[in-house]
């Protein structure tokens, strides 16, 4: 590790950002749980081949 | 050796821009684009970076391109990997603060490059056959060659063997008791479905050997537990979406649970089918996923991780758009 280098004080901005990134997606969470919770879901999918909406599952945010 | 170092150190600074425009003030929505394309902006390159890795790797020297060329890896497989790499990046930055650069980000992208593929290599012949026996044994060779990054990374101490033979052990355990019931049944409990994260133990250990050298080691169990639960929703919208290739190949997924009997009568793709236009079934599944993406929510809170807690969180926020809207809630974003 001869290059390591630490900018502890710099990425302080960037861990506000996600709190509160995370703040908003769990109010969301909630809500949309609360909107499906009495429903069944439907599976979109092409046989074999993925997700219809998108290769979904190689993407994770 | 400079040319190979530059790619990558180019990749992680537009990785870090793209972070950078993360703002508050943005819609969730906007936000979870932004993430997402501070990281898919960089597929490319590191694709190419992959490629030139395993070239440069010893077995992949000796059996040459065939070992880069396998059908699928050009695709999920490498934006699985490339993911789960930038994430690695992203996460020592925001936690330790601790901005890998130049050789030594070189060494630990071969490192995750090596084990990654070694691993891909051995699954590819023991679930499909579709690996020559030489593209086993280069398997073999590349784990080899991982390991030894490892402990040239981390160092040779103690407590850094202990964890790559932990890792290796519970990969073992997991294969063997999926190969034991091949053709049998699900060897996944359904009451405990984070065991089918078991054989993501090599991935795991580099979590677990950053937080030993950057970060509070008494917190390896936590982050095995959120690590493990993340992954677990990964590999069981992995397992929904591989139900035709699995069942053909005589394995028996969580989604499959207490059907096996009649799905094994049937053709691989009514069987997938019969499976995937079960409502209940999807609804217990999508509650399964989401219910382990709180969990490690949750800790991830509790050890103020907020990168892991927005992977979580948008993991749920995807889950419940997959499973109830069919649709992506970022693709009509205006965020590039």
């Amino acid at each position: 590790m001869q290059n390591e280098q630490r900018e502890v004080a710099s990425n302080e901005g960037l861990r506000a950002n996600l709190k509160e990134c995370a703040r908003k997606l769990k109010a969301r969470n909630r809500r949309r749980e609360d909107e499906t919770k009495d429903i069944l879901p439907i599976v979109s999918f092409h046989s074999g081949v993925g997700w219809e909406v998108d290769d979904i599952t190689g993407t994770f945010w | 050796m400079m040319t190979e170092t530059r790619g990558l150190d180019q990749c992680v600074d537009r990785m870090h821009e793209g972070l950078g425009r993360l703002r508050v003030g943005a819609d969730d929505t906007s936000q979870v684009s932004f993430l997402r394309a501070a990281f898919r902006d960089i597929m490319e390159e590191i694709k190419g970076e992959i490629v030139a890795s395993l070239e440069r790797s010893a077995p992949g020297q000796i059996i040459g391109s065939s070992l880069i060329e396998r059908h699928g890896w050009k695709e999920l497989y490498i934006r699985s990997f490339s993911f789960w790499f930038m994430f690695y990046v992203a996460w020592m930055w925001t936690q330790f603060g601790v901005k890998l650069r130049g050789r030594d980000l070189e060494r630990l992208f071969n490192v995750w490059v090596h084990g990654s593929f070694g691993y891909r290599l051995l699954d590819l012949h023991l679930d499909e056959a579709s690996a020559t026996d030489q593209e086993a044994i280069a398997g073999l060779w590349l784990i080899a060659e991982h390991e030894k990054g490892l402990l040239d990374f981390f160092g040779h101490e103690q407590q850094v063997l202990q964890h790559i033979q932990r890792a290796k052990t519970e990969w073992c355990a997991a294969e063997l008791q999926e190969k034991s019931q091949r053709g049998k049944s699900c060897p996944i409990p359904s009451e405990n479905p984070v065991a089918c994260a078991d054989k993501a133990a090599p991935i795991f250990v580099l979590f677990a050997l950053a937080l030993e050298r950057y970060g509070t080691a008494s917190l390896v169990p936590t982050y095995k537990k959120l690590i493990y639960r993340l992954v677990a929703t990964t590999q069981l919208l992995d397992d929904l979406s591989d139900l035709e290739d699995d069942i053909a190949n005589g394995f028996f997924t969580i989604p499959c649970n207490g059907l096996e009997d009649t799905l094994r009568t049937l053709p691989p793709a009514q069987a997938a089918g019969l499976v995937r236009a079960d409502a209940v079934r999807m609804r217990q599944l999508c509650d399964t996923c989401c219910a382990l993406a709180a969990e490690a929510s949750s800790m991830a809170e509790t050890v103020d991780d907020p990168l892991f807690e927005v992977l979580a969180e948008s993991r749920i926020f995807m889950l419940r758009t997959l499973f109830f809207q069919g649709g992506d809630p970022c693709r009509t974003s205006s965020a590039k």
